[in-house]
């Protein structure tokens, strides 16, 4: 057991979980605790929003009697998640980590190292579901007035149902990926597994507050006929969920419930211990195997690579495709562009009716004044602030050398400029923020139907927004380029010059949006200002960058 | 032509990389870079190539500083790194698009020089997959492929018999050969003192930053047992470095 828990802790290290506070190094360590309050906010988000529901489902649940089907619901709902999120987890961690071929030769036994690989699994698990299901399961048991052994029971459930969905999962995965080509590309999988991960978390939030949003007698119909259907199937599929939801229903202890629990958790591990033996090992180390597939190029295909291209573009394109290739990137910095709009009217779609719903929204928009000036300065102010976040948020210009990491080296012999391959990559950050707000902004506009002659304050306002973002976020990277990084994660989600970045780009909105509101007073006068300030200081920073750019990159020593 | 004139480097302001080294290597010929691990080789690879800034001194790369003159002394060369893995999400062909971009190198040129090498180095098949696809070996045949798209003066390659199959090793010299034979220079750096006897027409062997020998094979020969190999005269010349 020791040798299993020493070996989990090596992988979680080498995954960057267990490196918090292990490091000596004072620039990791400022690394690992942005990661540490990134992860605090999202836990406190989610938890806040998760307990909101939590309150006002079972307010609506507590007249109709039907509140002691809350656990079961939940329990059910998490062992689906668990399920579907541990086949995802189960493959990057027993197959993509790559680390099994050097854990082979060691004196280790195979029950050792799938055991270990499941316990790293089931930490990643166990922190989504902590995340999802304890602020909901504590408000349970707060407004139910629950004994302390319902809260010792919330935690020991909390801990081991999930192995049950978790073990079936990893059993399914082993079998699929030693008998069938199933997610041999790497990025793919990791594409389309970290957008169901992302959309997954957020559905399932999503649902339950909509669900806190439904009348009394909705709500009832969708969990008698809905919600109890799917949460008994759960509890027939994995055994384990009905005595979960059992012993923390029950004001009393139900020992054979907790016993039963422990036995199937026992046994679904065994299974997976038996299964792993016999087909993990050969399915891992095969992914390991290289030797370049071949794919004929056609005389058309090689025709197109001899036509000369711009050089700025060819910069821009290599960025490109790098940036919608790696799945880290992808997830990171280009689909954030696109997703911001959805988060921003999350709070409307899910509103309840106390607080502002989507058609209210619509209705007060379309009740603007557009003949007067203040409705104007706030709608392009909004616009400006919009497309300025976006830019700042997707993190391309601010990691544009740490992506390039040791590569970086590249940037120095090619006969280009510095100033225009930094130019490029800046150039790459505001396409995809244009391309983020533009379809923003045309949903938007279709929704709220302004007049269209706002159209062209708006797109005067936009170019600047998303050009001074990108061109001050760039500096940052200039001057600490994260460039030695084992894994793609540490260039974009574990460097600080990202989080420097959105912070200037806050100033930046602010300094701009500030003055076009002193001048709301005259709607074409605050959208000189919207134009003219951040313009003034894109051609600052523009002649700063042509100072600063050779003498930095020289200085880099990657 | 590419000259060192004087050039030092040191790391933290402590270690002396490169120690006032000057060095000539004309066109038309095979230049050969030894030295043991850490000697300096690299160091002084990236100091030509414009990775790292000399802390003193110049280095001329046709007649172009590769400090007051950056962009026209890059374009002289073709650099075959040490460690292949360069763009792992790109294709191969659009390696070979973004190098002939960034060279300027003109259209009809272009295609027929990559039709030609890939031919020649067996990865034709290969261009339409991503290069993390590339074994080492297929990686850099395509570095090779794409230090050459634009005919450079210089060619440059550190180590880059690593990973080559036998094959491929046998037309990589030829290449150099024919490539020197054309008038232009080929710089390479070896562990491999074999290959260093048999193709090179010159060479130097760096070792603590300094050189200890540059000339002809001959030369060197002169200087030591007529009988010797290039092996025992390149572990003796360490050795004597080492005592002073």
């Amino acid at each position: 057991m020791r040798q299993i828990l020493r070996l989990t802790y090596i992988m979680l290290k080498g995954n960057g979980i267990a490196s918090l506070g292990s490091d000596a190094r004072k620039k990791r360590k400022f690394g690992s605790l942005g990661s540490l309050l990134l992860f605090l906010f999202l836990f406190v988000y989610l938890g806040a929003m998760m307990s909101g529901s939590s309150i006002g489902i079972y307010k609506m649940l507590e007249p109709l009697s039907l509140t002691t089907m809350i656990p079961g619901l939940y329990l059910s709902a998490a062992a689906i998640m668990t399920f579907v999120f541990g086949a995802v987890y189960v493959i990057s961690i027993f197959y993509y980590s790559s680390d099994v071929t050097r854990f082979l030769p060691l004196p280790l036994k195979a029950g050792e190292i799938i055991s270990a690989k499941l316990l790293v699994t089931a930490v990643y698990i166990e922190m989504v579901m902590a995340m999802l299901l304890l602020p909901s399961l504590t408000v349970y048991g707060v407004l139910s007035e629950a004994s302390f052994q319902y809260y010792v029971l919330m935690v020991l459930s909390l801990i081991l149902m999930p192995f049950i969905p978790l073990c079936l999962a990893a059993v399914i995965v082993i079998l699929l990926m030693r008998l069938t080509p199933f997610a041999r590309n790497k990025d793919r999988f990791n594409t389309v597994s970290g957008l169901v991960l992302m959309l997954g978390t957020f559905g399932f939030v999503f649902f339950i507050q909509n669900l806190s949003s439904k009348t009394d007698g909705d709500l009832a119909q969708i969990i008698e006929n809905g919600a109890a259907n799917v949460s008994s199937a759960a509890m027939s599929v994995f055994p384990g969920v009905r005595q979960a939801a059992s012993l923390l229903t029950s004001s009393r202890l139900e020992l054979l419930d907790l016993l039963l629990l422990i036995l199937f958790v026992a046994v679904s591990w065994l299974i997976m211990l038996l299964a792993g033996r016999a087909f993990y090992f050969q399915g891992a180390v095969s992914m390991g195997v290289s030797g370049g597939r071949k794919r004929k190029i056609s005389s058309g295909e090689l025709a197109a690579a001899g036509k000369s291209g711009n050089i700025f573009w060819t910069l821009m394109l290599k960025d490109i495709r790098i940036l919608l290739r790696t799945p880290i990137f992808l997830m990171n910095n280009v689909i954030m562009n696109f997703i911001w709009p959805i988060f921003l009217l999350v709070p409307f779609i899910t509103g309840s009716e106390e607080t502002i719903q989507l058609p209210a929204l619509r209705l007060m928009a379309q009740q603007l004044n557009y003949s007067s000036n203040l409705p104007i300065t706030i709608v392009m102010s909004i616009v400006f602030g919009f497309a300025a976040f976006v830019t700042g948020t997707n993190g391309i210009a601010a990691s544009c050398l740490s992506r390039e990491g040791r590569l970086l080296y590249f940037m120095k012999i090619i006969p280009v400029s510095y100033n225009k391959q930094i130019l490029a990559k800046v150039s790459v950050s505001v396409m995809m923020a244009v391309f983020g707000c533009l379809i923003a902004l045309i949903a938007g506009w279709i929704f709220f139907l302004p007049p269209i002659w706002l159209a062209l304050p708006l797109l005067l306002v936009l170019p600047a927004a998303v050009i001074l973002p990108a061109l001050a976020s760039v500096f940052f990277d200039l001057l600490w380029p994260k460039l030695h990084w084992d894994n793609e994660q540490r260039a974009v989600k574990q460097n600080m010059n990202v989080l420097y970045g959105m912070l200037v780009t806050m100033l930046l909105i602010a300094v701009t949006i500030v003055p076009s509101f002193l001048l709301s007073w005259f709607w074409p006068a605050a959208l000189a200002a919207l134009i003219i300030i951040p313009w003034t200081l894109i051609i600052a920073l523009f002649f700063l960058l042509r100072l600063m750019a050779t003498r930095q990159m020289i200085g880099i020593e990657a | 032509m590419i000259e060192l004139l004087n050039v030092s480097k040191s790391y933290h302001s402590e270690v002396k990389a490169v120690d006032n080294i000057n060095l000539t290597i004309p066109d038309g010929r095979i230049f050969g870079f030894l030295g043991p691990n850490g000697a300096g080789k690299t160091t002084t690879i990236k100091m030509i190539t414009g990775i790292l800034s000399p802390d003193s001194g110049d280095i001329l790369l046709q007649g172009n500083s590769i400090i007051n003159n950056a962009l026209a002394a890059k374009r002289c060369f073709g650099l075959v790194p040490d460690d292949p893995n360069v763009f792992p999400r790109l294709r191969g062909l659009e390696y070979l698009k973004f190098m002939g971009d960034v060279y300027q190198v003109p259209t009809e040129q272009r295609t027929e020089r990559i039709a030609s090498l890939a031919k020649r180095l067996s990865l034709t098949d290969a261009l339409g997959e991503k290069i993390q696809s590339y074994s080492h070996g297929m990686r850099q045949k395509l570095m090779i492929i794409g230090a050459l798209l634009h005919a450079p003066d210089i060619w440059i390659l550190d180590e880059p018999m690593t990973g080559l199959d036998p094959q491929s090793a046998f037309e990589l010299k030829n290449m150099m050969r024919e490539h020197a034979d054309k008038g232009k220079t080929v710089f390479f750096s070896t562990h491999v003192l074999e290959v260093a006897e048999r193709i090179c027409d010159d060479l130097a062997v760096i070792d603590h930053g300094q050189i200890r020998f540059s000339g002809t094979l001959e030369q060197m020969r002169e200087q030591s047992r007529a009988d010797e190999s290039l092996e025992s005269m390149f572990l003796r010349l360490v050795a004597e470095g080492e005592k002073s």
